[in-house]
């Protein structure tokens, strides 16, 4: 009998589970560049009670088996790679992918990192840098009396120069798609790192390989769709409460066995 | 002393594992794809001759199996997630590379290239896994063909990877393994069905029912409460007899 105890329980587990997974996105519906995860669920093992096709009699056999689930677990939680809408800033420095692809980031660890956010800004020393200080990769400075920059739809950034007629081209930005963007690992920070699942890199100029295009002067807003997810989050609240109430009906006969007998 | 208690013992173990399949259930209500439990009905254990008279049946398990009843689709704009309109099943290969019948659509390329689905099945097609090479887009038809765009190409250019495996096999066919995967009982998988329709962009739920759960849940403590005042009066009886017998010694 507290085997349907415990087998409630994997379910509150789980729809907890996607509870946080739901409140992390509906929290992150304002942060640029952010990609709502989903979460996977898969039931667990099964408890054999009568094999299918077991011998009732020398002539007959069992037409049905009996086998009892055991509950249900979160396989993995995926980010939805879907395009966030595009919100016009005019902000020179902020870029938006439109297409595949993520911008690279060095981080202070030396590895590089993947992002969506293209909300850049200038460090001390002119260079190109995250909302988080870390420089883009490949890196690229803006000379200190430049009076406009210019970045192109391939990657291109050129900035103008007081006195001088032809506008200086400063460097390239490349951005890096994966063969598979689920297989990412989020970190903190806006921030994804590839891992053996996601793929190798294939990094190149924007626009080249069926990499994204830039467009500068607008930001990627959270792809985060806040009614969808407060559908899920109704439907996860009502799961959660019909598994509490089978906890309370394996409760009530526990409580009639002990009480009568 | 008399053995009603044992008979309703036994019914009362029979009631707690219907009440562990409906737990299961409601644990995998929001289980994509996911193919509900039924309860064991509860028969008696041997035909009675009318002549004699048998007032000890054992009530034994009955039949149970896997209601594949289709359930509601949901949209989830993601080219990747299909669901099955209608019946029929998915072929796709379990860790062990055993085949599997699977309703879950919620595919994802894997690194290999390999499409796999949210509990890491393999989705199959042509009598293989599929593979995509590297694309920029994926489209899914209605009959399970999977195009791509390569990466890199001009256009409207649009190869194609390959067909998921939609095969239709009858609900009294489809067995639950251990593992809690669905499998056809015989063991074979039958010929693709060419009229199996798939829809793109969407998922299909689980086919769990809260509230048919919920009153199976009732029903199965009212049983075994039930049960429990069979044992309750099997008491008072045996106590009422000893003090009979203890009033006229």
């Amino acid at each position: 009998m507290p085997d349907a105890l415990n087998v409630a329980k994997t379910g509150l587990n789980a729809q907890q589970a996607r509870m946080s997974v739901i409140s992390n996105n509906l929290a992150n519906v304002n942060t640029i560049g952010f990609k709502r995860d989903r979460a996977n669920f898969e039931t667990l093992l099964y408890q054999d009670l009568r094999e299918v096709g077991a011998q009732t009699s020398e002539n007959t056999q069992l037409p049905t088996g009996l086998a009892i689930g055991t509950g249900v677990r979160i396989v993995s939680s995926e980010k939805l790679h879907s395009q966030g809408s595009i919100i016009n800033t005019d902000n020179s420095l902020d870029m938006t992918i439109d297409g595949a692809g993520f911008f690279q980031v060095l981080m202070p660890d030396g590895q590089i990192a993947y992002t969506r956010a293209g909300n850049f800004t200038k460090s001390s020393t002119g260079q190109i840098v995250s909302a988080n200080g870390y420089s883009l990769e490949p890196a690229i400075t803006i000379p200190e009396n430049a009076s406009s920059i210019t970045i192109s739809r391939d990657g291109i950034v050129s900035v103008g120069i007081p006195g001088q007629t032809e506008p200086q081209v400063v460097g390239n930005i490349e951005i890096a798609s994966f063969p598979n963007n689920g297989g990412l690992k989020p970190l903190s920070e806006n921030m994804l790192a590839a891992t053996g699942a996601s793929g190798a890199p294939i990094v190149g100029a924007p626009g080249a390989n069926g990499q994204g295009k830039l467009m500068q002067g607008a930001l990627e807003a959270s792809n985060v769709n806040v009614v969808e997810e407060l559908v899920n989050m109704i439907e996860t609240q009502r799961a959660y409460e019909v598994n509490s109430k089978a906890i309370s009906a394996v409760d009530n006969m526990q409580k009639f066995l002990t009480q009568n007998v | 002393m008399d053995r009603i208690s044992q008979i309703s013992l036994n019914t009362m173990r029979l009631l707690s594992d219907n009440q562990k399949i409906t737990a299961a259930n409601l644990a995998n209500l929001n289980t994509i794809g996911f193919r509900r439990d039924v309860n064991t009905a509860i028969g008696s254990a041997f035909l009675i001759d009318p002549k004699s008279y048998e007032d000890r049946v054992f009530a034994r398990r009955g039949a149970a199996g896997v209601d594949t009843t289709v359930s509601n689709l949901i949209s989830t704009d993601r080219p990747l997630d299909v669901a099955i309109s209608g019946s029929g099943f998915m072929v796709a290969t379990n860790q062990k590379g055993e085949k599997i019948l699977t309703r879950r659509g919620d595919m994802a390329v894997r690194a290999d290239g390999k499409l796999k689905l949210g509990d890491e099945t393999l989705v199959q097609g042509g009598g293989g896994d599929l593979t995509i090479p590297p694309h920029e887009k994926i489209e899914i038809g209605q009959d399970g063909t999977i195009s791509y765009k390569p990466v890199g190409a001009e256009g409207n250019t649009l190869l194609v990877a390959g067909r998921i495996d939609l095969i239709n096999i009858p609900a009294n066919n489809v067995v639950r393994g251990l593992d809690g995967f669905l499998r056809p009982k015989d063991g074979r998988f039958p010929a693709n069905d060419a009229t199996i329709k798939i829809v793109s962009n969407s998922l299909e739920t689980s086919n769990v029912d809260a509230v048919e759960s919920m009153v199976e849940i009732i029903q199965t403590q009212r049983s075994y409460e039930m049960q429990i005042k069979l044992i309750k009066t099997a008491q008072d009886l045996d106590d009422q007899t000893s003090k009979l017998m203890r009033s006229s010694s």
